[in-house]
């Protein structure tokens, strides 16, 4: 595991520069603020953890690092640099969304970046793989077109790249089908194909999700084998507290399209500052101890649609004041703080000087029954 | 149990809610009649057999489950552990076996004895969406079991009609699972997938059920709604005295909820044993490899471990004797070759190996075969023949044959000869400690 | 790439489970008459459809009227009787405006006559009668005997579905029209059993559909939890699985509409169906054969009556279709 001290990771350069990142969707319903206004950075060499439940915008944030946004949704704000590159640009005080001259044009985005340099590992390795070609014959494809070799090469890297990842007797699973694939042994063979360019980043969208406890846990081991092995860095985005403590180095919790937590694995379990990031951790059964009561957060994330007024966690959140529901918070570094940068977006951090400790609690003034607090209809 | 079913209760006191004893489900691998046909090639022309394949999803479970308690079932997808589950309340046949229910077996039930049956057993799904029929409203779905099975009984007192008297009642279950009651009306796509598991919950508690089914119930739910509806289920099983079947693949939600917890592994129950006694005290191979799988949400715990290598075999046809033999790290020696345990350790590495395939096998040459897997020693005698003669196969890569020999040693371990079934001293709590592993010989309980 | 597949899953996956889009646009939520209503508002092609039926369906009740309750008062009053002949012949008129070898086009017979001089445009007006009553009639009893066979069939399985499937395809596997012609010479050669036959002849089609709709329902959650609640199969069937299965027979009867229409105007046509002097399109289709030439008009009116009611009926199962399944939206 690559737990690398983080003042060793801050003189180096960032791998990816994420700045105020927004992403929305048009819908007939309103303006769906699925991401709205995320910045993070992406060393090489980490892994570095996205974790929020349904519905917090991570999907839709690292979709928007590869650009694979689609109708009805674009990117309308914020700044992504990749090793000096621009994928997204944005005039900071244009009135209308307006893409900066040196963005990359969609072509070099589809020719140098995606699957080279960045490449993707989505949730359901069925539908990211094609059932009428042989596994091989994709993998082989991807490698054929991306590293610029023959063909007989390409297949020889495939088979090595399928040994790689653990697949046993890689010369005759080569030219198997994807539904004779058990699901853990298709997502290696997603594993394979993102490591097939050598990239220097793979995000990886949920991929052990949908996999059994023994499976995931061979998972995991092989992903941190490989990243110490080829140096890649990993934005690793999951709603599973118990994988990010597994395999993290940073860790950025999400909630409804905001980054309201950022700091070291360690820091965030044992250091938890953001009331949002506490309430997760309480509301998790244990494997290796007994839990008397588990105590959740009530209520569940409203709509991105119609986010609540100043902080979007106060209608849920058991220390919220007055403050809270007339300002929003931006995220900002514990001014006092020794060691590794933690990042709050909360008015109880004391970088804020907004009054929030004479403000008056909010207790009383909050519907009893939470669960109905906030979209409870979907429409 | 819930008070107003006491006069129910006509069995004796020590008789649990539900027993199961001998339960088997098989499913036929192939549909229709001419499903079993196939071409059997091995002669010059092919001639057509006629062989059907069962899928042994669940084979001979036993257990019992007292009135008011939570037993868990946990085990990976594919396991049968809802089979099982299905097959206990009869919404599949079962193939053998028997289910008694309050003194009945369900398993010679049928039709209407059977439905009247089920006002006493209701069931939870995993997926709440697609429990719910989209074109129902709530209240109407909260109230289907209850007209289903006439209730209320009796006209009520107060002059209104069974429908008002079934509506009052939707509405009060409602408050009670935590919804408003002022959304009878709605539709089910109008609320979140946590809301619709509290619908289910509504609705199965209709008919004042004294034993509840759940299968994976917050499996499709996030954290923070999945710890609500746990809650709420707890609470709700204090109030009417439920029993509970729950099944999950977690084992963290099973910790929370049950009080007893049975683990299963390819149709069978590997273990069973009050929830303290299995997470502190596992006494089987398989449950240990699930424990130390499961990623914990804290950074600084130590970061495992035995990870369990291969897949599930195939349930059609099952390993011989223990089931998990063919993954298990901790397989016992056959007695006929004199191993020490250095050596039995690294054959048994070596066949896990050659099973999967090994990437370290791939175009390796004997001595690294050697380096790899004997460095630090070989047996002796026969045994030591046996492993000469099977890496000058896996050097050939023929894979078959090198599986062949080593047969001679998992074949005749005790493992492979044997079916497990051992009942151990518990360390914690006096509840009975099951453990289907044949490392538990000699350590065998008064139980 | 394969990467690229997975990307256009954005809004439409639900999240409930552990999907992370925003769930605006519940599939679910497509519930209900109002519902389909609204969704056919907003579908030009599916309105045009609508219209087009609206308009027959409002002639052929008003020539119902006229001819079961006056008897052709309407007709003999501002207009000539479209079964008798008329007094004064002239006969293969063309439509107003136009001139042929016969004469000149009169608003007297704003499409012209045929070739005994009847009206054409009274023709078709009462032929719409036909049309649509045969259309009507003979879907509803496909309709009602294959969701019968079919929901019985799917929600059984076992031999009841085999039994009942193999009769099924035995009807399938002989031509539409051979079967209805030999039911017709087995009873009768006329409209009503002509009606019955493409009824009958369609029940297949309703029954097959239902069928898979019905096998694929039956596995849904809801119907097992009912089960498991202890419902009545009958009570399933009726408010669990036919509802939710009924969409695409409904798609498939609007077309089918549309469908015996042709039917009947092709048997029509081959005089099986309608009687002279009953008038029917399919009818003056055929009389019009042999006065092609002279005057092409005879042939055009029925056609483009025909046309536009069978267009008319697709374009609404095509609407019905794209506002009931909702995964055709999705993509």
């Amino acid at each position: 595991m690559a737990r690398e001290t983080t003042n060793q990771l801050s003189s180096r350069q960032p791998l990816l520069e994420v700045r105020n990142l927004k992403t929305q969707f048009f819908t007939a319903e309103g303006d769906v603020r699925a991401v709205d206004g995320i910045s993070f950075d992406v060393y090489p060499g980490e892994i570095v953890g996205l974790v929020g439940e349904s519905g917090a915008g991570k999907s839709v944030a690292v979709r928007s690092i590869m650009r694979l946004i689609e109708e009805p949704g674009s990117i309308v704000g914020g700044e992504i640099r990749f090793k000096g590159d621009l994928l997204v640009g944005f005039e900071e005080h244009a009135t209308q969304p307006t893409k900066r001259e040196a963005v990359l044009s969609d072509e070099v985005m589809r020719r140098r970046i995606r699957g080279r340099e960045i490449a993707i590992i989505f949730q359901d390795p069925m539908e990211s793989l094609n059932p009428v070609y042989s596994v091989g014959s994709q993998l082989e494809e991807i490698i054929a077109l991306n590293r610029d070799v023959d063909e007989p090469t390409a297949r020889e890297i495939a088979v090595e790249m399928l040994g790689e990842v653990g697949i046993p007797e890689p010369d005759q699973r080569f030219s198997e089908y994807p539904h004779q694939f058990s699901g853990g042994m298709r997502q290696r063979v997603l594993i394979a194909m993102a490591l097939a360019c050598e990239p220097s980043l793979i995000i990886a969208d949920e991929p052990t999700t949908a996999l059994d406890v023994t499976v995931q846990a061979q998972i995991l081991r092989l992903v941190t084998d490989i990243q110490q092995r080829y140096d890649t860095s990993f934005i690793w985005v999951t709603h599973d507290m118990g994988v990010i403590a597994e395999i993290c180095d940073r860790v950025n919790v999400m909630y409804l399209g905001e980054i309201v937590e950022q700091a070291t694995v360690d820091d965030l379990f044992h250091d938890t500052k953001h009331p949002y990031t506490e309430s997760l951790l309480g509301a998790l059964p244990r494997p290796d101890t007994t839990v008397d009561e588990l105590t959740p957060i009530e209520g569940v994330m409203p709509e991105a649609i119609d986010p609540p007024p100043g902080c979007r966690f106060h209608p849920r959140c058991p220390d919220a004041r007055e403050v809270c529901a007339n300002r929003r918070p931006d995220i900002r570094e514990d001014p006092d703080r020794q060691g590794p940068p933690h990042w709050t977006a909360c008015f109880k951090n004391d970088a804020f000087d907004v009054g929030y400790w004479e403000s008056e609690p909010l207790d009383g003034k909050r519907t009893s029954r939470g669960f109905d607090a906030g979209g409870g209809e979907r429409r | 149990m819930s008070v107003d079913n006491e006069e129910r209760e006509t069995a004796s006191v020590d008789e649990p809610l539900v027993r199961v004893s001998g339960l088997s489900k098989h499913f036929n691998n192939d549909s229709g009649f001419l499903g079993g046909l196939q071409l059997d090639q091995t002669g010059r022309i092919p001639r057509p057999v006629y062989d059907r394949s069962w899928v042994r999803a669940v084979d001979d479970v036993s257990f019992a489950i007292e009135a008011g308690e939570t037993l868990g079932l946990v085990g990976e997808s594919g396991c049968g552990k809802s089979t099982l589950a299905r097959t206990i309340i009869k919404l599949l046949e079962p193939t053998d076996g028997d289910v008694l229910f309050e003194g009945q077996n369900l398993a010679a039930m049928s039709g209407e004895s059977l439905r009247t049956m089920r006002q006493d057993m209701q069931f939870i799904f995993q997926d709440p969406q697609s429990s719910l029929d989209p074109r129902m409203k709530v209240g109407r779905i909260v109230e289907e079991p209850m007209r289903a099975h006439g209730l209320p009984a009796s006209d009520p007192e107060n002059g209104s009609s069974k429908s008002e008297q079934r509506r009052d009642t939707a509405r009060t279950l409602l408050d009670q699972v935590g919804l408003d009651p002022q959304h009878y009306n709605r539709y089910p796509h109008q609320f979140s997938g946590g809301q619709r598991q509290r619908i289910n919950l509504a609705r199965a508690l209709s008919v004042n059920p004294d034993f509840i089914v759940c299968d994976e119930p917050t499996s499709a739910l996030d954290a923070s709604i999945q710890a609500q509806v746990l809650n709420t289920m707890r609470e709700l099983q204090a109030e009417f005295g439920l029993t509970y079947l729950f099944i999950s693949h977690d084992l963290s939600v099973i910790r929370y909820i049950a009080d007893r917890v049975a683990v299963m592994y390819l149709g069978e129950i590997v273990e069973l044993a009050e929830t303290e006694e299995l997470f502190e005290n596992p006494r089987h191979p398989y449950t240990n490899a699930l424990l130390e799988a499961i990623p914990v949400p804290d950074p600084r715990a130590s970061p495992s471990r035995d990870l369990l290598v291969g897949e599930v075999p195939s349930p059609i046809d099952p390993p011989s004797g223990c089931r998990f033999r063919t993954r298990c790290p901790v397989l016992i020696a056959p007695e006929e070759y004199d191993f020490s345990d250095r050596e039995w350790e690294n054959v048994r590495s070596f066949v896990r190996a050659v099973t999967r395939r090994a990437p370290e096998l791939l175009d390796a040459s004997e001595a690294s075969i050697r380096g790899t897997f004997f460095d630090d020693s070989v047996p002796r005698g026969e045994a030591g023949r046996i492993v000469d003669r099977t890496i000058d196969r896996v050097v050939a890569e023929e894979w078959d044959a090198a599986s062949d020999l080593l047969e001679q040693f998992t074949e005749k371990s005790v493992c492979a000869r044997e079916v497990p079934r051992y009942t151990v001293d518990s360390e914690h709590g006096t509840g009975e400690h099951h453990a289907h592993c044949h490392r538990n010989r000699g350590a065998e309980g008064d139980g | 790439m394969a990467h690229d597949s997975a990307t256009d899953d954005g809004l439409t996956e639900d999240s409930v489970g552990t999907g992370t889009e925003p769930d605006v646009r519940g599939v679910e939520s497509r519930v209900g008459a109002w519902n389909t209503l609204s969704q056919i508002r907003g579908d030009p092609t599916a309105l045009a459809g609508l219209a087009i039926i609206s308009v027959v369906t409002l002639v052929a009740l008003i020539a119902s009227v006229d001819y079961y309750l006056l008897d052709y008062w309407l007709a003999e009053t501002f207009w000539v009787h479209p079964a008798r002949d008329p007094q004064e012949v002239e006969i293969l008129l063309p439509p107003v405006g136009l001139e042929n070898d016969f004469g000149q086009g009169t608003w007297e017979h704003p499409l012209g006559t045929d070739h005994r001089g009847r009206d054409i445009a009274a023709r078709l007006f009462y032929g719409t009668r036909i049309a649509m009553l045969v259309g009507f009639v003979s879907t509803v009893i496909g309709l009602v005997g294959g969701t019968l066979v079919g929901s019985v069939s799917g929600y059984y399985g076992g031999w009841v579905d085999d039994v009942l499937m193999r009769a099924v395809e035995t009807l399938y596997a002989i031509p539409f029209l051979v079967l209805v012609i030999a039911f017709m010479a087995a009873f009768g050669r006329n409209l009503t059993y002509a009606m019955i036959g493409v009824g009958i002849a369609s029940i297949p089609t309703f029954a097959r559909l239902l069928r898979s709709r019905v096998v694929s329902v039956r596995e849904e959650e809801y119907v097992a939890a009912a089960r498991a609640a202890g419902v009545r199969t009958r009570w399933i069937i009726l408010r669990h699985v036919v509802p939710n299965s009924f969409a695409p027979v409904l798609v498939q009867a609007t077309l089918q509409i549309g469908l015996a229409i042709l039917i009947v105007a092709g048997l029509s046509f081959l005089g099986f169906g309608a009687q002279p002097p009953t008038p029917s399109w399919g009818q003056m289709l055929n009389q019009s054969r042999d006065s092609m030439l002279p005057n092409p008009w005879f042939s055009i009116w029925p056609g483009l009556a025909i046309l536009f009611t069978v267009v008319g009926f697709n374009l609404l199962g095509d609407g019905l279709r794209d506002a009931l399944d909702p995964h055709i939206e999705e993509e």
